[in-house]
């Protein structure tokens, strides 16, 4: 049975098969390593090499140092593509690779020792310490779900894409986010890492709040509006200027229902739709519970709003809901929490006297806690595709390209916190939003179409997903 | 995420060849009450010294940002960078005493206009002066009286007096002096010339004597293109107007572009300094030399409009009249905010002022209730929640005592302290708060939320 056995970068291969590199592995050279655990594997293997000169020597030698030189420089981040260990059985179409994370070779004897005849074949020990996991030459992050309207939730575990498995963060190489709004570019991008390890069921997690599901006070109306998320928003008219006013309260009771209260805790990052019919605005939020005197809530930074078409603002961080989750119900299940209570309320406050409104359409909270990514000046023109990849030595570094992927657009600004796919069963939350306006019908998909040079490693032992 | 930026006057890209977050060595930060996002430094090791010596002079005057969770919680400029390589350290600097490019000279003009020219002589009995080789025709006046002299005597005493009418045409050698400008009394000031003998004299116009005159103020647009107006007003009296010139046409040729100077030398190892200052330092770049009185909002809108890079934010109406006094003594526009700020208002309140995100000033009046407590060494909110060390701003009360059993007082402001500085350290995530009226700190560790599991 002939295998494939090699090292190769990018389009070189150094052979330990063939013959061909002037190495060739021993009878019973390579007893393969195996890991369940995803650490890294020391592979020892035994090459000969057959040469009747030095300098030819030499230079089979000049090559094994080739590779493990640009290792070296691909685990410093100074080389952009990794050497790969690949092997492929009989009767695969596809081989296997496993990065090299290092190697290291030296003599396994003399060949001025021993038999006359045999005095130009010398052995040579090999040892590769390679990624616990193999994967295939070439995969893809699935043809991602097109999502409309301002939000997009994307479950990797589906869509074509293979689970993640194992105990080990598996890390995003080249992951790619697509426009697919016709004619407009899409230039802000907040992404939420959320498991259903430690956040429960992902399904009952409310990615938007409806503000005309809250409660208004005075200073605030319903009307119904075709470019609003869910086709309303909450209108606020102040009684004057300079004077801070509460226009709604919307609780965590008005979103979703009591048994998916658990699925909506954690720390978030809030943003806020809205627009002003004109002059300047300032919104805040007040974070609290049902029966909090007005100036013991949490309050968010003050954030002006100035557009006049719906835009996406930041409105700060704060924590769903208690602290400490145990503290309410320390015996009552959580049917009956009182986490039903928790609110936010919507502040407002007219800047000079003019007389102007601000609409309020719905708070988009954005999982933070286990990792989150935000994205300004990602310049996205139709089909083309914002890329963030992390190297070796754990720099991230996002670009955008246009759609034929032959240019780079522009170099987005992007805050990656922990950001890599999440463990286990899990899924990304994301905002989207364009530069100077934000609409309903804007579309993005994430993992693009296609096939790509993305991979990501699978912590499995010696199979690949493919 | 630390960012390195173009320079305030050349846009807000981000400059990508720098990944700012990864070589920045020790960054902390500090943010006051008064002036905001205030200091900030951090340190740059390890590299090659072709790129240190890059960044050493390429990276003055730009902009650093710190952002969280997308929102902006530091921002400032490159104020100084010290280089130290081969034991040798080189600084470039931002400091207006280092860096200017648009120069003035005040100076006080002595205001001579004629010296002696013969032998002079003392008329004492008629109260009158000679001089045989000077015409005194064009210093003659009448009530007031234009000149005076002021003679140097042989003795080192000095004597003066106004000068009146010619009393020896057609020779006009000869002035009749006066006590008084108004020349009704005839005499001298001064030492009594009886028995002295003149050395020399002066003639100098009364109207322009110690007067402030400005040479003019010099600039380079080229570096005010680049890293935007600095100011530097120079005091120089007895000179004149060449002199001023020369002096301010100095001081622009040789400050007007940031420029490595060599400091010190020693065996420190290789290594870039860098400390950045908050924009709110850029309000020190320019003057004011006018006088003006209106009400203390009205004055930070005022001196912010006048700045270069600043805009006015949220400016709390403040009716308490303050007068900013920068006529003929030209004022740092920074140090008359920080006047009218520490004057609060009628009703004695504090104010907090200081610039923050975008670049934008807030005049704001301080809290009056505590929004924060100290748990076990924990800073929180009212909630329970431990604050995010980087986005924590000063100029709060931070309640020091929950309600003590052995104090009857329910008023909280009496057990709350005003932070009026935070200081943020990256790398152990701590956060110093620094006290009003307490020389001693508190320091406080927190947590990130990201990676708090």
């Amino acid at each position: 049975m002939a295998i494939t056995c090699a090292l190769t970068h990018d389009i070189d291969s150094l052979s330990f098969q063939d013959g061909s590199s002037g190495l060739q592995l021993a009878k019973n050279g390579w007893l393969p390593g195996v890991t369940v655990s995803g650490e890294p594997v020391v592979e020892v293997l035994r090459l000969e090499v057959t040469e009747s000169d030095t300098d030819s020597l030499a230079a089979v030698l000049q090559d094994l140092e080739l590779f493990s030189n640009r290792a070296r420089q691909y685990m410093s981040g100074i080389e952009k593509d990794p050497v790969l260990f690949i092997t492929k059985m009989d009767n695969e179409t596809g081989g296997h690779g496993a990065v090299v994370l290092s190697m290291e070779y030296s003599y396994g004897a003399s060949w001025f020792d021993g038999v006359a005849s045999e005095s130009n074949t010398i052995p040579i020990n090999v040892t590769i310490k390679r990624t616990g996991g193999w994967q295939g030459n070439v995969h893809y992050m699935a043809a991602g779900s097109t999502d409309t309207g301002i939000v997009i939730r994307y479950d990797h575990t589906g869509g074509g894409a293979s689970p993640v498995e194992g105990t080990l963060p598996a890390r995003v190489n080249g992951f790619v986010v697509e426009n697919r709004t016709v004619g407009e570019t899409l230039d802000r991008l907040w992404i939420g890492l959320r498991s259903t390890e430690q956040h429960g069921d992902l399904s009952l997690f409310a990615q938007t709040w409806e503000l005309e599901d809250g409660t208004n006070t005075a200073r605030g109306g319903d009307h119904a509006d075709a470019t609003a998320s869910d086709g309303n928003r909450v209108r606020g008219t102040p009684s004057g200027a300079d004077t801070w006013e509460e226009v709604l309260t919307i609780t965590l009771s008005d979103v979703v229902a009591v048994a998916s209260y658990n699925a909506n805790l954690g720390w978030f990052l809030w943003l806020l739709r809205a627009k002003v019919s004109g002059g300047t605005f300032q919104v805040r939020l007040r974070w609290g519970y049902e029966g909090l005197a007005d100036d013991d809530h949490i309050m968010g930074p003050i954030q002006e709003v100035t557009n006049t078409s719906w835009d996406v603002i930041n409105c700060g961080i704060s924590h769903t809901t208690f602290l400490n989750e145990q503290m309410p119900d320390p015996v009552i299940p959580a049917a009956t929490s009182v986490y039903g209570s928790y609110h936010i309320q919507v502040w407002i406050k007219q800047v000079g006297a003019s007389d102007e409104t601000i609409d309020l359409d719905c708070l988009m909270p954005l999982p933070i806690d286990e990792g989150y990514l935000i994205v300004d000046n990602a310049n996205m023109d139709y089909e083309e595709e914002f890329v963030i990849a992390t190297n070796r030595a754990g720099i991230q570094q996002a670009v955008t390209y246009n759609s034929a992927i032959t240019d780079i657009v522009s170099y987005p600004d992007i805050e990656p916190v922990d950001f890599a796919l999440p463990i286990g069963q899990s899924n990304m939350f994301g905002v989207f939003a364009r530069a100077a306006e934000q609409d309903i019908t804007d579309s993005i998909r994430f993992g693009g179409t296609g096939t790509r040079s993305n991979s990501y490693e699978q912590w499995k032992s010696l199979r690949g997903a493919s | 995420m630390l960012t390195l930026r173009q320079r305030p006057l050349n846009g807000d890209a981000r400059i990508y060849t720098v990944d700012l977050d990864t070589i920045a060595q020790g960054w902390q930060r500090s943010t006051r009450a008064v002036g905001g996002y205030y200091s900030a430094g951090f340190n740059v090791n390890g590299i090659s010294s072709v790129l240190m010596r890059d960044y050493f002079y390429n990276w003055i005057g730009r902009v650093v940002r710190e952002e969280t969770a997308g929102v902006t919680t530091w921002e400032g400029i490159v104020y100084k960078l010290s280089l130290i390589q081969d034991g040798v350290e080189h600084i470039i600097s931002m400091e207006p005493d280092k860096f200017h490019n648009a120069v003035d000279v005040y100076y006080t003009d002595s205001a001579v206009v004629d010296a002696n020219v013969g032998a002079m002589a003392y008329l004492v009995a008629q109260d009158r002066f000679q001089d045989t080789g000077q015409d005194f025709t064009p210093w003659a006046g009448t009530d007031p009286a234009p000149y005076r002299i002021q003679i140097n005597n042989t003795n080192d005493t000095v004597t003066t007096a106004y000068i009146g009418h010619i009393t020896s045409a057609p020779a006009n050698d000869t002035v009749a002096v006066y006590t008084n400008r108004g020349l009704t009394s005839q005499g001298w000031t001064g030492v009594d010339p009886a028995g002295l003998t003149a050395a020399n004299y002066q003639i100098i116009e009364v109207d322009a004597e110690n007067q402030r005159i400005s040479a003019g103020l010099a600039e380079d647009a080229n570096s005010q293109a680049e890293y935007g107006e600095s100011q530097y007003f120079v005091t120089q009296s007895g000179a004149d107007s060449t002199a001023a010139e020369a002096l301010r046409d100095r001081h622009l040729a040789e400050f007007a572009y940031p420029r490595a100077r060599m400091v010190n030398q020693g065996d420190a190892e290789n290594t870039l300094v860098v400390t950045c200052a908050g924009l709110w330092f850029t309000s020190f770049w320019r003057y004011w030399t006018h006088s003006e009185t209106g009400t203390a909002s009205e004055l930070i809108t005022s001196l912010t409009g006048d700045t270069e890079f600043l805009t006015a934010g949220r400016i709390d109406t403040n009716t308490l009249d303050v007068t900013c006094a920068a006529y003929d003594i030209p004022q740092r526009i920074g140090d008359l905010l920080e006047r009218v700020v520490s004057q609060g208002d009628a009703s004695g309140n504090l104010y907090n002022c200081g610039v923050y995100e975008n670049r934008v000033l807030h005049y704001e009046q301080a809290p009056t209730t505590a929004a924060y407590y100290l748990d076990n060494g924990v800073l929180k909110n009212l909630g329970g929640q431990p604050v995010i060390p980087q986005m924590i701003k000063p100029g709060f009360l931070v309640a020091t005592d929950l309600g003590s059993v052995l104090n009857p007082l329910a008023n909280t402001q009496s057990q709350a302290t005003y932070v009026e500085q935070v200081e943020y350290f990256r790398d152990s995530g701590e956060l110093l708060l620094s006290l009003i009226d307490d020389s001693g700190s508190i320091i406080t560790l927190q947590q990130q939320i990201a990676g708090n599991r």
